[in-house]
């Protein structure tokens, strides 16, 4: 298949976007699985939580490029989270706009998104040794990865457990509001993940067989 | 040396053999029989339901997993069967399916199959469905009421003791009636005297150890005893505690599951009396009526750990006991 050899001659350009193909960040690297949890009720908390998300990691990403290792570690952490509390003003206000009750809704875990796991880990191994252009694309790839799973899930349990979608109720008569309930997001995101690692593990599959039938 | 070596506790089950799941289904038998007695065709389609889904489950989640799937495996049986038989027999065919589903392919597959699950697949089956569904699972017939054989039930559905024991008051049901499983309640475990027979079947076939059903029931009536949520007394509390809900089904088929349980003795000793006092808190101090899936399910977790620290606790005990005699042989040498 023509996507498959381009994937494995250019292994270290698919490093770029990792993060929304063989790299999830919440379903492979298990980054951010608080919010992935506790927030999905609801589509529109998804995508409030996604867009603060974009607003706070991606300026993080480009700036660490730009401070690289000019600063010892424990201060460029410092200064990492420091920068992101910065712009969570805008994601807060961009929040405010799109999905205003989502503010209380999403209780603690909206201002958690300042200190997640992946801005922190992403500016540490690659934003520091990359130049900025890079380091925006895969922080937005990134994004896009944590967004979509967000999605997915507050798409089933708002669907399941309330029978609406972005607050538009579907008139479903089967509601299971034990769905809403963090236990449900546990398993849902275990789930996903087993299907995320089936996907790259059926990657590797045809990756290793067409590498031995190139060898032969 | 002249005091006799123990026997290491196993520490890890044997395989479950066919025979104890054998055991287990001849025992559960029984009650089926009496819930279709009371209940009418309903009751066996449910049963039916159950089994077939769990079997299917079950074969579908070894294939998920990449195993060749073994037909004479029967212990999905066993869990489809305790699952229907803590249900009303007015619920309705997608809980129990859904129940049964969950048991199998999320209680029991990821957790590593057969002899390798950590939790009691039938009682997380039955707790995420008295989560999801708590009207249709907590609402039980009448006795000898016409329920439809298909769809949803439109008889009269009632309370059960427990749930009049919760509200704090006293359950009308005559004694002997309720040893003979005239009451509403769920459909397997209203059955008092023959899920005690039962009891004695499996005890004499060695299927279940002794120690977990003593200890719980022990627990329970002395918690009966001490907590009464009647006032009238403590015998009338112990009764109505222990004969209400699914406690002496629980004792006897949901709480003496070999795999998920401790392996040793005093593990299982300790198991079965905190199994007891947990279940009597979720009652006391719980959102339901029952607490007993709950309660397994906290425990079962702790499972390991009872075995390892009543091993540590009995190894220093026998250390401090006899301590001193080694030391003293070796220095008259």
């Amino acid at each position: 298949m023509g996507m498959l050899s381009y994937l494995k001659k250019n292994r270290n350009k698919m490093r770029l976007i990792e993060g929304m193909s063989y790299r999830n960040p919440i379903l492979i690297c298990g980054f951010a699985l608080a919010p992935a949890i506790m927030i999905t009720t609801s589509l529109k908390n998804s995508v409030a939580m996604t867009l603060a998300f974009l607003v706070v990691t991606l300026p993080t990403l480009v700036a660490a490029s730009l401070i690289k290792s000019r600063l010892p570690q424990w201060l460029r952490t410092v200064l990492y989270a420091l920068i992101a509390s910065v712009f969570y003003i805008p994601a807060l206000a961009l929040v405010r706009q799109v999905h205003p009750l989502g503010v209380d809704l999403m209780g603690i875990y909206l201002p958690l998104v300042v200190i997640n796991s992946v801005v922190l880990s992403r500016a540490e191994r690659f934003a520091r040794r990359n130049q900025p252009q890079w380091a925006l694309i895969d922080g937005l790839c990134y994004t896009v990865g944590f967004g979509f799973v967000l999605c997915v899930l507050g798409v089933l349990r708002e669907l399941i457990g309330a029978g609406s979608i972005w607050g538009v109720s579907l008139g479903l008569d089967q509601r299971t509001p034990a769905v809403l309930l963090p236990f449900a997001g546990f398993m849902l995101v275990a789930f996903l993940a087993a299907g995320a690692q089936f996907f790259n593990h059926l990657l590797r599959k045809r990756i290793y067989h067409r590498q031995s039938e190139e060898v032969k | 040396m002249s005091k006799k070596t123990r026997l290491t506790a196993q520490l890890r089950a044997r395989d479950t053999s066919a025979v104890i799941m054998g055991d287990m289904i001849i025992a559960l038998v029984p009650l089926c029989v009496m819930a279709f007695y009371y209940y009418g065709l309903r009751a066996a389609l449910l049963t039916l339901t159950a089994v077939a889904v769990s079997y299917a489950a079950d074969m579908a989640g070894y294939a998920i997993r990449g195993k060749l799937p073994n037909p004479k495996d029967l212990s999905s049986i066993v869990t489809g069967l305790i699952v229907v038989l803590m249900m009303p027999a007015s619920v309705p065919y997608f809980i129990v399916v859904l129940a049964c589903l969950f048991a199998i392919l999320v209680m029991k597959h990821p957790f590593g199959g057969l002899g390798n699950n950590v939790f009691n697949p039938a009682a997380g089956g039955f707790a995420f469905v008295a989560i999801s569904f708590p009207q249709s699972v907590f609402t039980y017939p009448v006795p000898f009421a016409q329920l439809e054989p298909f769809g949803n039930v439109t008889a009269a559905l009632v309370e059960s003791p427990a749930f009049t024991l919760k509200l704090g008051g006293l359950p009308t049901y005559d004694p002997v009636q309720m040893l003979l499983g005239n009451y509403p309640g769920p459909m397997g475990a209203t059955n008092i005297l023959v899920i005690l027979t039962c009891l004695l079947f499996l005890l004499y076939r060695k299927s279940v150890d002794w120690r977990i059903p003593v200890g719980f029931v022990g627990a329970s009536a002395l918690i009966a005893v001490l907590f009464p949520r009647i006032v009238l007394g403590a015998e009338y509390s112990v009764l109505y505690e222990l004969l209400s809900g699914s406690l002496l089904f629980g004792a006897v088929f949901v709480v003496t599951d070999p795999v998920t349980g401790p392996k040793t003795r005093a593990g299982r000793w300790l198991y079965g009396i905190l199994a007891g006092v947990a279940t009597l808190l979720f009652r006391h101090f719980g959102g339901f009526e029952e607490g007993l899936c709950f309660a397994v399910l906290i425990l079962n977790s702790l499972s390991h750990v009872m075995d390892r620290e009543t091993t540590r606790l009995s190894r220093y005990l026998r250390r401090w006991m006899h301590g001193d005699a080694q030391l003293s042989e070796e220095k008259s040498k």
